[in-house]
């Protein structure tokens, strides 16, 4: 069927607009903020170059917060992905209680971000907190005392609580993408005496491949935007070995107490996150595709 | 005779009060204030800022002033907010914060010739109402920006009964300081409470280990010394090891690395712990947390032998209002400043919130007399670390918090804290050249 | 799937022995998901129970029940906060958002998906690329922009925002449902007199609809929960949606040291959510798979 000029300008044109005024523009801008030396929105701007990113490259905390923010995305992405496949293939083994399961692991994801913060914060509080008191109770009292929320083990205290959350969305998804197989491809593959191994790695693997693609695209795209959670999760302030690049962005941009205001510089750590995005599309796709050639 | 002093005094009571109202009641058409503060709507303080607001539009009718309950972000807001063309007359924020915000950015309105009219409730100018230094912590280049009206102190707070009940007497040096801690510790206490993993808070220990021993404004110095030698001073590996001795004696149980706020300040009020270095505002903080029969002391850091510093020099965190440069109405906010000055609206303040009053003579609750002492009785007044976060929040998140947090939790020594701080501070100032 | 496998090639065996064998080899995964599961549910239970203690129960006796309910924790949270108008600034948020979204998106999606014209393929890869670009950059260009236009610190300008940062990923999503409807339903409607309108509008949109509710529920979900543009764009408390109400909530509630009635905030802030969620799990999970897994 031909669709007319005008509807489709009619129809592309409201998007559009808006996705450019208020999308893209602004991503251009943030190229051209992140050279300039920029001290507060009511103050002048003073084109620096490059300069920003020459300061970047000796920041400890832009190196500390990127590292988290990567962190996530990797470390938490395959811990992620890992439980989310181990639990599709528990939940779709015919057991009981399966829609049960499924809509328990996907709760965390309904749930507003700052209550899950303050009852993690409130899990991990040493002594006083669920999981010390807990521990004390069952007599594992020098473990009740574990500084969960030192400066060396907060970071991995909050991956495990983003993992508890986010597992769920990604469990869902596989266990939709599991649902499509037919199940006559196993059948077939039986009668052609295939190993279980064989059949998951040449029937389950590729045929779940485009929907852990999304998954793991949904994942990266997420993950580098975090900032919720560090940004709620300890007393007064985000702690400084739980920043991720997110939210350094703000503290720098924004302030959270700390006046510092530096809106240039601030943005050009948002053209960093971006290349990373680019890193990682560019690095899936041609996982993808590898992929794609073997079947 | 004396009938006719009483009538003279009356009429320049009159004069007085047309002189003060004068400008007001001119004229009389509407004014409206727009006020963006640092208190939640229900937080004590609010309640209190919203009874003068009432009773200063009862008595200005052409007055109304609108408040917006930020809370502790509201620094950030406002000035998002300016940046989008909203009209905001007046703000309140933690002085440290807002001097190195807006008011070092000239959003200020300067306040000196407002100060050198007569207080309202007594016939002396405005600024000898304040409690010494307060006013003078933030000047810049002799003109005052921000009046504050909550003061704070950083001390040790501690429950009196432990002391007795263990037979200790509040220390004034750093060995009686370690002497009572020995026996806190014999008695089954934690003799310290802290927030291991907050450096906001355990900055409260270098700055004044500094302070008495360098005096104040030495640390603000060493961080304006561009070369970052001033950080080899020995006075830092001194400060280093004395704080670390904490640690390494066990008067700061190893778990507390893991404590950020307010779980260190907890284990103080389950008894668990005994002294906690902090704001005067942690008896609120605390009070549904404690036992009822509390009672609630607070010591200065106690002085060091041989330093320069006195135990009567005080950390102040102060809270304060600015006018904003902008505002179409600079006399009215002016007048509300003035009127929230009254020991009337002061003592308001220090009974309702329990919280420290920047006015002389009027009482503060009894949980923090001892705080309000240290506030009269003081020789010299230090901001938060000691000046650096007003001044230089970005050196202060970025280069001092950081290598701070690793001495203090025992990641690197005292030496490698001072060569760290020397090398990264000389690194940070050429970058921002 | 293996399990499944191995069931059938069981299957010549008796059957009740085949029955404990299955039981047995699914105990592992009982445990593991009857765990997950019970950590959840007991964490979210505890939050509730704490929420009806009294704040010195709450740190010293973590595990104990509440020696008194404390059902004025309750009324301490509701008067510190506005949750009754944050609620409603989040329905009136991302209710108008969400439907402009979709109106906005879903004949961009279509014409993207059906149409032929010339840079049609340029322009989907510009649609899609968006959906890469973290809104973190976005965060000073674009309020410096809003704020030129008078549109911060309102709740038109973060409907305005919400809109245009979700249209990339809306399109993307529709522009997939779109392409797999076939494409005789289009001719035959065309036959019976019907113009390209009325093609989109009769026959191709209500095809959509499943996908048009997936759309709908994933922006849905992102909105509601959304804190951090949120959190730059909306300044007064008036305006605040419930996200940013239950953060400052919970900064006056722990300043004050009030972590029972903190605790009774957050129950008020989940227990809706968690309502509509069971009344519409399987609506909301069977509509995020729908959009990801065709």
């Amino acid at each position: 069927m031909r669709i007319s000029k005008q509807l489709i300008a009619l129809f592309l044109l409201p998007a559009s607009a808006l996705y450019f005024f208020f999308f893209l523009v602004p991503t251009f801008s943030a190229f051209r903020y992140s050279l300039y030396d920029w001290r507060g929105f009511g103050t002048d701007m003073n084109f620096v170059g490059i300069q920003n990113y020459v300061e970047l490259f000796s920041d400890r905390l832009f190196w500390l917060s990127m590292g988290n923010t990567v962190t996530i995305l990797l470390a938490g992405g395959v811990i992620i992905f890992g439980l989310a496949f181990v639990m599709t293939m528990m939940i779709s083994s015919g057991i009981r209680g399966r829609k049960l399961f499924r809509a328990i692991i996907f709760l965390p994801n309904v749930i507003a971000i700052i209550a899950l913060t303050t009852l993690w914060g409130y899990i991990y509080t040493p002594q006083f907190g669920l999981l010390g008191a807990f521990l004390g109770k069952i007599g594992l009292t020098q473990w009740a005392a574990f500084p969960w929320l030192g400066p060396d083990t907060i970071f991995w205290s909050m991956l495990v609580a983003i993992i508890w959350i986010e597992v769920g969305f990604y469990l869902v998804l596989l266990l939709a993408g599991v649902d499509k197989i037919p199940e006559d491809f196993y059948e077939a593959a039986r009668l052609d005496g295939a190993s279980q191994f064989q059949m998951f790695r040449k029937i389950t693997i590729p045929l779940l491949w485009d929907v852990l693609t999304i998954g793991m695209v949904l994942w990266s795209i997420h993950a580098i935007k975090i900032f919720e959670f560090p940004f709620s999760f300890t007393g007064l302030e985000p702690n400084v070995n739980s920043y991720t690049a997110a939210v350094y962005m703000y503290i720098l941009g924004f302030g959270q107490r700390q006046p510092i205001y530096r809106l240039g510089y601030s943005t050009a750590i948002g053209v960093m996150l971006l290349l990373v995005v680019i890193l990682v599309v560019l690095v899936l796709r041609r996982l993808m595709r590898r992929e794609q050639l073997q079947y | 005779m004396f009938k006719t002093q009483k009538l003279v005094s009356f009429a320049l009571l009159l004069v007085l009060v047309a002189v003060t109202l004068g400008p007001v009641a001119a004229q009389d058409k509407p004014v409206e204030l727009v006020f963006w503060s640092m208190w939640n709507e229900s937080e004590g303080q609010a309640l209190v800022i919203q009874q003068w607001i009432d009773e200063f539009e009862a008595a200005h009718p052409n007055v109304t002033i609108n408040a917006v309950w930020n809370g502790r972000q509201n620094q950030t807001l406002v000035r998002t907010a300016l940046a989008g063309g909203t009209v905001i007359d007046i703000v309140d924020q933690d002085a440290d914060q807002i001097a190195g915000g807006l008011m070092q950015e000239g959003f200020g309105l300067p306040l000196n010739a407002y100060l050198d009219m007569p207080a309202l409730d007594e016939d002396v100018p405005l600024r000898d109402v304040f409690l010494p230094g307060t006013l003078e912590l933030f000047a810049m280049d002799g003109e005052t920006y921000l009046l504050p009206y909550i003061y704070n102190t950083v001390q040790f707070w501690y429950d009196k009964r432990v002391f007795e009940e263990v037979g200790i007497e509040v220390p004034l040096t750093w060995d009686e300081f370690l002497a009572n801690n020995d026996k806190l510790r014999e008695a089954g206490y934690a003799p310290i409470a802290a927030e291991g993993n907050e450096p906001g808070y355990s900055t409260f220990y270098l700055a004044n280990m500094i302070a008495r021993l360098k005096g104040p404004g030495f640390l603000l110095q060493t961080v304006e010394d561009h070369t970052g030698e001033m950080w080899r001073d020995p006075a830092y590996l001194e400060s280093s090891r004395m704080l670390r001795e904490l640690w390494d004696r066990g008067d700061i149980p190893a778990v507390t690395v893991g404590y950020v706020w307010p779980q260190g300040q907890n284990t103080l009020a389950f008894g668990q712990a005994a002294q906690s270095l902090v704001g005067s505002w942690l008896p609120i903080e605390l009070s549904l947390q404690v036992d009822p029969g509390w009672v609630w002391g607070g010591f200065n850091f106690p002085a060091v032998e041989g330093g320069e510093g006195s135990v009567a020099d005080t950390q102040a965190l102060l809270l304060a209002f600015m006018i904003v440069k902008d505002t179409a109405h600079p006399d009215e906010a002016a007048e509300f400043l003035r009127f929230i000055m009254t020991k009337e609206n002061q003592q308001l303040m220090a009974d309702q919130a329990l919280v420290g009053v920047t006015r002389i003579g009027v009482p503060w609750s009894e949980a923090i007399t001892d705080a309000e002492e240290a506030a009269m009785n003081a020789e010299s007044v230090f901001p938060d670390v000691d000046g650096v976060y007003a001044r230089y929040p970005e050196f202060l998140t970025t280069v001092l918090w950081i290598n701070y947090a690793d001495l203090w939790q025992g990641k690197i020594t005292p030496e490698e804290f001072s060569e760290h701080m020397a090398t990264q501070s000389a690194e940070y100032w050429a970058s921002q050249e | 799937m293996i399990e499944q496998a191995v069931d059938v090639r069981q299957s010549a065996r008796p059957r009740r022995r085949a029955r404990d064998r299955r039981w047995i080899r699914q105990l592992p995964a009982y445990i593991f998901l009857g765990a997950w599961s019970l950590f959840t549910l007991v964490t979210i239970g505890w939050v509730a129970l704490a929420s009806l203690k009294s704040n010195r129960e709450v740190f010293r006796e973590p595990w104990n029940l509440p020696t008194q309910l404390q059902f004025e924790n309750y009324q301490r949270a509701w008067d510190s906060a506005k949750l009754g108008e944050n609620f409603m600034n989040s329905v009136i948020i991302v209710g108008i958002a969400v439907l402009l979204i979709l109106a906005i998106s879903a004949p961009a999606a279509y014409v993207l998906a059906r149409a032929k014209f010339r840079g049609r393929n340029l322009l989907t890869v510009i649609y899609i690329a968006g959906i890469g670009i973290p809104f973190p950059l976005l965060f000073i260009p674009l309020f410096a922009m809003l704020a030129g236009m008078n549109l911060t610190n309102s709740r038109e300008g973060l409907i305005l925002v919400y809109i245009s940062l979700s249209i990339p990923f809306t399109v993307f999503i529709l522009t997939g449902f779109f392409s797999t409807l076939p494409a005789d339903l289009e001719d035959s409607a065309v036959i019976d007199g019907c113009n390209d309108f009325q093609v989109f509008r009769h026959v191709m949109l209500p095809l959509a609809s499943p996908g048009i509710l997936t759309a709908a529920i994933f922006n849905f979900i992102g909105l509601w929960n959304e804190f951090q543009l949120a959190l730059i764009f909306i300044q007064d408390p008036v305006q605040r949606p419930l996200s940013l109400g239950l953060y400052s909530l919970k900064n006056s509630m722990t300043y004050t040291g009030d972590w029972a009635g903190l605790f009774a905030g957050v129950v008020l802030v989940m227990a809706p959510t968690i309502l509509l969620f069971i009344l519409l799990s399987e609506r909301m999970i069977s509509g995020i798979t729908m959009g990801s897994v065709k």
